[in-house]
């Protein structure tokens, strides 16, 4: 299963078509605070996590530096805790230096420009990391 | 991508910024608060400035703020070592020489220089910029930020460093030139008391050592021309190590390379003199081992007495406050010997007591009035009168002021420059000693204050050697600042000795008042600094930087030009200090072609400031001529966007030249400071808002190219329900992209050019239309379309303004109304009323949103400002809508956009006028 946390449910929306189109099972979170909890409670059904990065900090932000509007990468530190091993793709707008560099050296993590990728491109790309056959197996 | 909220703590940090270098008691207590701030406005984990002595190739740390009290410690005081990277040196010494920024990441990796990886580690920070402090175009310190972050720095970082070392070398400055400044007075009055005190023999000698206390240097020559013959020059006394042989060398004052020298009215700096092939005695500097020279003539009114030499041993390059103070002692030192001289005479030895009294007396003062009022009672004293007053030139009127006259003046007699004997003497910048004002000589001349009044003394008050620019060159010229005038009812009451005690005093008050001038402008500069920070948009840095040219520096003309690169010219925006009715004349004719050889468009090319000669080709003869530019003074000084690098357009400031004939380098470097904060005030609000918008640009495109691609591969699969959904989605994202590109347009000052493009239409249509494009929006907030509410009888409502912006008012209201709605379905309401009276027809937006605070009203409308509460539900968002509403609404349409209500509900009002005003696209283009 595949949790997608973006506040542009709009924009996003062929994303998340493509991608059960595809065979994949997506459950979409606009706030982070929902999406958190969704992975509290439900950590071990989690096979990817796609994950804007500009959004509002929501209850659980309010407050971090930068006034929490990264909110994407606060959220990536919090669930790095406890799901270390967790694919994480951070599908974002933002196309900055030092955002390549903060992803740079994370393991299971892959760091995508929305302008980049087109609903398919994205699939394929789940795809890959996911690999076929788990898919496969999953379905 | 920084948010408006911390856009505006770091503006507020920078106007507090400002206010160090004059609030701050010490050197060390500013630097220190320096650090303090710009710790704080870039989130550094430590901040340090560093000290750079490239004589001795060190840069030492004087001032730390760290978030470990540890390494602050360790860091304060600590000493870098500068040379080559592979000798183990922290810091390259070609970059200190080329006083380039420093960007280093991966600190606690080896091989990174600057920090000691090890520490880097202990304490955590990961990354370095540094950027250069510069002071007269030399290498002073650096301003270090240390990141805990592993890098790279952000644009919006190296900005505000660039904003800080600015700011850090004006408090330097500041701070040494105030040090340098107390101990000159302090050594000017030991010279005074030693003229007393010693004999005239032995008084060179105090001279040589006091030279070399004043600029810590260890060799100092006192030259005396020879009186009688006037040919040569002789040592009369040294200081330091000066051996019997050089004592006996002499000068000859007809050598051509020794005759240039004394004609100069500067102070001449070698960093090399024995590398100098001009110099005389050469070979015995070089043998002796001196190096760096400072030598200035000592000269008593426009005669050459002697010349005063400083040596240091090692290469040192004197700053321009060095400078000043060192030809403000030699200028004392020469009255001093012609003074030495009178001391022959009893009452010339009284009075002498009296001048250095007086002048010990002046050191004290804080203020222009303070030194003016201690400048005539020293005055009155010295000549034995009672009747006096000080008058200044107003430059503007050439009248000469009374400014501060003894208490039994009987009126206000006006004067200008050049009448009576008062305005002579300022406009023949020499002294006028009258024994009988009745003579027939003087009897036309006279202006009778007093009418019983038999001698006056005049006594010029005025810099003789102020730096002045011209064309691109620093020379010299005087400065007329106004003039002591002493009476008294006797005839032949002052005598020779009278004249030249108060000439000296006067030469010395000037020098003061130049100073505490300077002081009060630099303090005024600091606060429309921290004006100019706090500027919300493009009109409001421009009033600031306009009100700092005109009130603190006094020019009456400003002439500030742009760029216009599409159309490859530049051409003028604003004018000030000529008529209302002259603006748009001047400005139809003010524009220039870049590829001309108009003098704005050459400085784009070189970049350079000038002062330009009033027959310069390159000066524009038909505004010349109809502006009657040739009484003016002028100088053109580039603005220069610092991240770019480029020229964005000229300032031309400039001021009557009748009675200031000259444009002073003082101003000129004042002028600059403002013309470049200006610069970054408006890049830095550009480039803030260009990157907001141009990230709200990709959300659309992405919107866009995800849909057609998901129809083009998948259509076969979808159900034409999603089809039609997407179709939607694309309308919409299309119109949000034309909306965006409007905001664009506006941040870089170009409006669409069918402003004027009017029709009537049915006013429902623009809400319907409206409606229909952000319908998408509204469902995907989970809301019913059908709760945003208009009658439909607004079908008869018919209105003549131009669609276009009127849809993108309506667009930008109905657009904040969804996005700041309660989350609660339920809630969401958005009603659009309508009312007419005899000049507007009043469209209401009501909703019952988010709201806002009423903190917030007054700023609502502000270019960029968005609140908190509306930042932590959309994140992204330029603050420009609002902004652009109001301009649109007041500025082309000629009506007006009002917040009418806070909140249940939120209420905003569109007055459409029944009869629309011309619009004017000037005022949409200026910003």
């Amino acid at each position: 299963m595949i949790l997608f946390v973006d506040d542009e449910p709009r924009e996003m929306d062929s994303y998340r078509r493509e991608l059960e189109l595809s065979g994949f099972t997506v459950v979409f979170k606009s706030a982070v605070d929902d999406a958190l909890k969704y992975l509290d409670e439900h950590p071990a059904t989690v096979d990817l996590l796609i994950l804007d990065v500009m959004m509002s900090p929501g209850v659980v932000f309010k407050g971090v530096p930068d006034k929490g509007l990264r909110a994407g990468v606060h959220f990536y530190q919090r669930i790095r805790r406890t799901l270390p091993r967790l694919p994480v793709i951070v599908f974002s707008n933002v196309n900055d230096y030092a955002l390549r560099q903060q992803f740079a050296n994370e393991d299971n993590c892959w760091l995508f420009q929305k302008e980049d990728l087109l609903p398919f491109e994205l699939a394929d790309k789940v795809k890959d990391i996911l690999g076929t056959t788990r898919q496969t197996e999953e379905a | 991508m920084t948010s408006e909220t911390l856009e505006l703590d770091r503006l507020r940090i920078v106007g507090s910024l400002c206010e160090v270098p004059f609030l701050a008691k010490s050197k060390d207590e500013a630097v220190k608060r320096i650090t303090v701030l710009a710790r704080e406005a870039l989130g550094s984990h430590t901040c340090s400035l560093a000290i750079v002595d490239l004589d001795n190739k060190t840069l030492t740390q004087i001032a730390c703020t760290s978030a470990e009290a540890e390494l602050e410690e360790f860091l304060t005081g600590r000493p870098l070592r500068v040379g080559s990277s592979k000798e183990g040196a922290n810091v390259d010494l070609e970059i200190l020489e080329r006083g380039l920024p420093i960007e280093r990441y991966g600190l606690q990796e080896d091989g990174q220089g600057v920090a000691n990886p090890d520490i880097a580690k202990k304490y955590g920070f990961r990354s370095l910029l540094s950027y250069p402090l510069r002071s007269d175009g030399e290498l002073i310190a650096y301003l270090n930020h240390f990141s805990s972050q592993a890098g790279p720095f952000r644009d919006d970082e190296r900005q505000l460093m660039e904003i800080f070392a600015h700011q850090a070398t004006l408090t330097i400055e500041r701070f040494n030139h105030l040090q340098t400044l107390n101990k000159s007075l302090s050594i000017l009055s030991d010279l005074s008391r030693g003229l007393l005190s010693i004999s005239p023999r032995d008084f060179p000698r105090l001279v040589a050592e006091k030279a070399c206390e004043l600029l810590s240097v260890p060799i100092c020559i006192v030259w005396r021309l020879d009186e009688r013959t006037r040919r040569r020059l002789y040592v009369v006394a040294t200081s330091g190590e000066v051996d019997d042989g050089y004592r006996r060398l002499t000068l000859d004052a007809g050598d051509r390379r020794v005759r240039a020298h004394l004609e100069s009215t500067q102070v001449s700096y070698l960093s090399d003199a024995a590398a100098f092939p001009g110099i005389v005695h050469r070979g015995q500097i070089e043998r002796r081992g001196w190096v760096s020279l400072l030598s200035a003539p000592l000269r008593v009114e426009e005669r050459v007495i002697g010349l005063l030499d400083v040596f240091t041993k090692k290469r040192r390059s004197f700053k321009t406050w060095e400078k000043e103070s060192f030809e403000t002692f030699a200028n004392h030192v020469a009255l001093s010997f012609q003074r030495a001289r009178l001391l022959k005479e009893a009452e010339a030895r009284k009075k002498l007591e009296k001048l250095t009294e007086a002048i010990l007396e002046m050191t004290e003062a804080h203020t222009v009035n303070d030194l003016l009022r201690l400048f005539l009672r020293g005055g009155l004293d010295l000549v034995g009168s009672r009747r006096g007053l000080i008058r200044l030139l107003n430059y503007e009127t050439g009248f000469l002021d009374i400014v501060e006259p003894t208490d039994n003046l009987p009126k206000d007699l006006k004067l200008q420059l050049g009448e009576g004997i008062t305005g002579l003497a300022l406009k023949k910048e020499r002294p006028l000693r009258v024994g009988d004002v009745r003579a027939p000589r003087w009897r036309e001349v006279f202006a009778a204050l007093w009418e019983d009044t038999r001698s006056e003394l005049a006594i010029p008050i005025l810099v003789k050697n102020a730096p002045i620019m011209q064309v691109r060159e620093v020379k010299s010229g005087s400065k007329p600042i106004g003039v002591l005038n002493i009476e008294s009812t006797s005839v032949n009451a002052f005598r020779q000795i009278d004249e030249d005690c108060l000439w000296s005093l006067s030469r010395y008050a000037a020098v003061m008042i130049e100073r505490l001038e300077s002081d009060r402008r630099h303090s005024e500069l600091a606060q429309i600094e921290k004006e100019m920070a706090a500027a919300l948009d493009y009109d409001q840095t421009i009033d600031v930087l306009l009100k700092g040219i005109t009130q603190v520096l006094r020019f009456g003309y400003v002439n500030i030009s742009l760029v216009v690169p599409d159309s490859n010219c530049i051409r003028t925006e604003h004018v000030f200090g000529i008529s209302e009715e002259s603006v748009e004349k001047f400005k139809g004719m003010a524009v220039h072609s870049l590829d001309s050889n108009d003098i704005q468009a050459d400085i784009v090319r070189t970049r350079e400031i000038e002062v330009p000669d009033i027959n310069d080709e390159r000066l524009d003869e038909r505004i010349a001529k109809e502006f009657r530019h040739e009484r003016l003074a002028r100088v053109f000084i580039p603005m220069i966007e610092s991240t770019s690098n480029r020229v964005i357009g000229t300032v031309e400031a400039g001021y009557a030249n009748r009675y200031r004939k000259h444009i002073y380098e003082r101003d000129v470097q004042i002028l600059k400071r403002l013309v470049d904060s200006a610069a970054q005030a408006l890049q830095r609000r550009k480039s803030g808002l260009l990157d907001k918008v141009s990230h709200e640009f990709r959300a659309p495109i992405v919107g866009i190219r995800s849909n057609a691609s998901f129809l083009q591969t998948r259509r076969a699969h979808l159900e034409p329900e999603i089809i039609n959904k997407k179709l939607d989605d694309i309308l919409t994202d299309c119109a949000i992209l034309l909306y965006e590109v409007a905001e664009l347009e506006f941040i870089l000052g170009r409006p669409r050019k069918q402003s004027k493009f009017e029709r009537t239409l049915v006013f429902r249509d623009i809400i319907k239309k409206t409606i229909n494009q952000l319908k998408p929006i509204v469902a995907e907030r989970g809301f019913e379309p059908s709760k945003i509410e208009y009658n439909p009888a607004y079908s008869r409502i018919l209105v003549v303004t131009d669609i276009a912006k009127l849809n993108q008012v309506v667009y930008n209201l109905l657009i904040n109304s969804i996005k700041y709605a309660e989350a609660d379905p339920r809630a969401f309401t958005i009603r659009i009323e309508l009312e007419e009276n005899r000049e507007f027809t009043i469209l209401k937006f009501k909703d019952w949103g988010i709201g806002i605070k009423k903190q917030y009203e007054d700023r609502i409308f502000d270019e960029g400002f968005r609140t908190p509460e509306a930042e932590a539900i959309d994140v992204t968002g330029s603050g420009l809508g609002l902004a652009l509403s109001k301009i649109i609404m007041e500025e082309q349409l000629g009506g007006d956009l009002v917040l009418a209500k806070l909140y249940k509900p939120t209420e905003f009002h569109i007055c459409i006028p029944k009869r629309p005003k011309e619009e004017s696209d000037d005022s949409i283009r200026r910003r």
